[in-house]
């Protein structure tokens, strides 16, 4: 096992008062807290900051890793607490410190015994429930159209308390019609089983709709782009437009825009409440290559049509 | 197949997930999570029913009010700031979709 040196992971003296102390805790906790800091690596950063801090916060923790330190940091071939070694306050109901979380064999190994979920957190250690589950489950847009059916496979994680290992479960899961993107559906008592007659723990599905190749969600609206020659646009044209539920026929009016949005009432996503709308945003493109015969026309247009599209610019030079 | 739900009842935040009643009272006040039933009738704590989504962030704001001692309006702040985030983060992958779509002029 490793020393863990606990003044080195806060960064202090090994004199720092509790004050500098504290200061240091809270700049690296502030720094890799898992919930602020989604970086790979930054949650068992957070721990051993988290450990250290446990420790050298109370005075009595200090004194034995202090002892503990000097004989330590002479080792260089592993840690072993020295024989008969108890911590002195072994029994958290004898007055001494309390900690909660998760902790390293290091710890274990001189504080153990005291390693207990503790009050103070909000969480209350109760007869062992099983644990809730979270996963995220993908789901395609069209998919949302209607009540859904779908087999969820995933890893129930191992259980050290029953010596269970990880394995792999299915479920069959009717998805509702409606669902949006990022919401969360319970699945009463599909989680980690319990201990000593505790009920097992929640499923919860985790929405994820997949982006769509040509669908842009935007609440229960959606958006297509629709390329468009300059002529479409110019004269206003019919064209076949794909939506969620099959093609439909749109009319772009003459003189419509680059980035002009068309509203297709009711062929968006459908909820409890209703529909949403479908919106046909304009995207005028241009040939890759014109043609002689194009060029001519082109030409044409341009001697005869007085459109200057850097109008703007101009009037302010 | 068991029961499918979206949402979560004060009775069930403090009894299954072991989160200490007064706890959901605070986080409540400070408005970290807000009962989907707050404003009807029999709105007293026991009926609370929390949307799903609310128990990640009562549990995010205990594990931040417990690591980083800081309090409940600091992370009242925290939190909002976080869900902003998560908000411009998705709407900024949305356009990003879009703008790329746009530029390419593709259909497929």
């Amino acid at each position: 096992m490793e020393f863990k040196d606990y003044y080195k992971i806060l960064g202090v003296e090994p004199d720092a008062d509790t004050k500098t102390i504290k200061t240091a805790y809270r700049k690296l906790a502030r720094q890799f807290h898992p919930d602020v800091n989604p970086e790979a690596g930054a949650e068992e950063k957070f721990k051993e900051v988290a450990e250290a801090y446990q420790v050298l916060k109370n005075k009595q923790t200090r004194d034995e890793f202090d002892e503990l330190r000097k004989y330590g940091a002479q080792s260089r071939q592993g840690f072993e607490p020295p024989p008969g070694w108890e911590s002195s306050h072994g029994n958290a109901n004898q007055g001494g410190a309390q900690f909660e979380g998760d902790f390293s064999d290091f710890f274990n190994s001189i504080f153990g015994g005291r390693g207990q979920a503790g009050q103070s957190s909000g969480f209350q250690q109760r007869n062992a429930r099983g644990q809730d589950i979270e996963i995220e489950l993908p789901v395609f847009l069209e998919e949302t159209l209607e009540e859904n059916q779908k087999t969820v496979e995933f890893e129930m994680p191992a259980d050290a308390f029953s010596q269970t290992p990880p394995s792999k479960k299915s479920l069959k899961v009717k998805i509702p019609q409606g669902v949006l993107d990022g919401a969360r559906i319970r699945l009463k008592g599909q989680g980690k089983q319990g201990h000593n007659g505790g009920t097992a723990g929640d499923l919860y599905l985790h929405i994820r709709v997949v982006p769509h190749p040509l669908f842009e969600v935007s609440g229960t609206n959606i958006t297509v782009t629709v390329p468009m020659a300059p002529w479409e646009a110019a004269l206003g044209c019919k064209i076949t437009v794909p939506t969620l539920d099959g093609k439909i026929s749109l009319t772009i009016p003459a003189d419509t825009q680059s980035g002009d949005k068309l509203r297709v009432k009711g062929k968006g996503l459908k909820t409890k409440t209703g529909r949403g709308d479908l919106y046909a945003l304009v995207n005028v493109v241009m040939p890759d290559k014109s043609s002689e015969k194009a060029k001519g026309l082109w030409k044409e247009l341009a001697a005869n049509e007085a459109f200057n599209p850097r109008a703007e610019w101009s009037a302010q030079s | 197949m068991s029961e499918k739900l979206f949402s979560i009842s004060f009775n069930e935040l403090c009894e299954l997930e072991g989160i200490e009643s007064q706890l959901v009272l605070e986080i409540v006040e400070y408005e970290i999570v807000i009962p989907l039933n707050r404003n009807t009738k029999d709105a007293s704590e026991e009926h609370w029913v929390f949307d799903t989504d609310s128990l990640q962030w009562i549990k995010k704001a205990l594990r931040l009010r417990r690591d980083l001692e800081i309090d409940w309006v600091a992370i009242a702040m925290v939190i909002d700031l976080m869900r902003q985030k998560e908000a411009l983060q998705g709407e900024i992958e949305s356009y990003q979709r879009q703008l790329d779509r746009f530029l390419s002029g593709e259909t497929h």
